[in-house]
């Protein structure tokens, strides 16, 4: 009975907060904001995965994602790209690898890219009668994120080894 | 093959995945998780939800002058010995609870390297500290030296196959249902976007990119209902192995979970 409540449970969220995924992406991506879809996902979300319990649970299960993998509106490839310029402007080192050389590791850091891009896209359609301070930290922290990316190939990466070949 | 031989195949299969990925993370670690970083574990954690549960940690050992290359090579130190002895079923479900709180510091302590590969191995973690996965092809069977013919197999509802049928019926009929939604799906251009680092010299005709793109909708629909059928296995190992990008191991961890 126990095991059966369990099963029964388990997978009754998994499936709730999958689907309450796919429709905010869909709602997202057609730019719908009421009616009834909109006034379910926000019932899923507020009901189920708002709540504390499910939020532990989820996060030690790994069963805090939504599964719509390359689901709605896929992205391209993205990646980053660092250029260093000398003060003649001449480029004098490049790279879109930073050191990684496992592929899967590469991989990992792609995810960044891809999160980074979406972040972009997301402060650029930011609702104009939204947070200004909100629109204001979302865009600093996409500039931190390349400003570290940057200083790190100048601290650690290709600039490093450069100076070090002279 | 038996109940708890498949099982214990699904343990083993999955613990050696993880092992050859993680080795691959532990060689580039200071990348990811050192004092000389790419990205500060504090800034990565911002915007996630584990901000509440790590940034503490991390602050504390900031403010502390402690070392946090030292605390994440002891850590992944730890999560490796925890992998081979979850490989060897010794201790087993305390090797995977270990092995999956491990797990989970180290790669939610970096979110914006995570895929839904990591959340895929807390799964099966999960699923293998739930279930006796270690009474075949493990030290603690030898250990314990437990009497095979008075094992009961359980009921319908607490069996891991069962468990990973399901989950992966859901999975599955949401990916298809999440790209069923999307115009994209029905006329090639998101299977075009989604291999788009393909070489220009190479070209594919539209019609097969539509053809290829209706199949992987359809597959992932349909699965949910053919799993029952006598076509699993071979459906669920050509399935399991398609490749995500460059994630080869995440069609590995799909192969394990179907072919149990």
């Amino acid at each position: 009975m126990l095991a059966k409540a369990h099963y029964l449970i388990h997978f009754g969220v998994i499936f709730l907060v999958s689907l309450s995924a796919v429709l905010n992406s869909y709602l997202m991506h057609k730019k719908i904001k009421a009616g009834n879809l909109s006034a379910l996902n926000h019932f899923i979300e507020r009901s189920v995965v708002d709540n504390p319990v499910y939020h532990a649970y989820s996060i030690f299960t790994g069963t805090n994602n939504g599964y719509g993998f390359y689901g709605i509106n896929v992205a391209t490839y993205k990646y980053f790209s660092v250029e260093l310029y000398d003060r003649d402007k001449k480029c004098i080192a490049k790279t879109h690898t930073f050191g990684f050389k496992k592929q899967n590791n590469l991989a990992r850091f792609e995810v960044l890219a891809s999160r980074i891009a979406n972040y972009i896209a997301d402060n650029e359609e930011f609702p104009k009668e939204g947070d200004k301070e909100l629109l204001k930290a979302r865009k600093l922290y996409v500039n931190e994120i390349f400003k570290h990316i940057g200083l790190y190939e100048k601290e650690v990466g290709i600039y490093k080894s450069l100076a070090l070949s002279y | 093959m038996g109940y708890f031989s498949a099982i214990a195949c699904f343990r083993i299969a999955v613990a050696t995945l993880v092992l050859i990925d993680f080795c691959c993370v532990f060689y580039e670690l200071k990348i990811f998780a050192s004092d000389q970083a790419i990205l500060p574990l504090g800034l990565g954690l911002i915007q996630t939800e584990y901000h509440t549960l790590l940034s503490p940690l991390y602050t504390f050992m900031t403010d502390h002058n402690l070392s946090i290359t030292v605390f994440m090579t002891a850590v992944s130190i730890l999560y490796l010995l925890a992998l081979v002895f979850c490989i060897l079923g010794f201790h087993t479900r305390k090797s995977f609870f270990t092995a999956l709180i491990l797990q989970l510091l180290i790669f939610r302590s970096i979110p914006n390297f995570n895929y839904g590969y990591d959340s895929f191995i807390t799964m099966s973690f999960f699923y293998c500290l739930l279930f006796p996965v270690g009474t075949e092809y493990a030290l603690d069977s030898y250990r314990k030296g437990e009497n095979r013919s008075r094992r009961k197999m359980p009921s319908r509802y607490f069996s891991l196959p069962f468990y990973l049928k399901t989950h992966l019926c859901i999975v599955y009929f949401v990916s298809g249902l999440s790209k069923v939604l999307d115009p994209n799906w029905w006329d090639g251009n998101a299977i075009w976007r989604a291999y788009d680092d393909l070489s220009p010299a190479l070209y594919v005709p539209p019609f097969l990119l539509a053809t290829l793109s209706l199949s992987v909708v359809s597959i992932e629909l349909l699965y949910s209902f053919l799993v029952c059928t006598k076509f699993r296995k071979v459906y669920g190992s050509r399935y399991g192995s398609h490749p995500f990008g460059h994630r080869d191991i995440f069609g590995a961890v799909f192969l394990c979970s179907s072919c149990v």
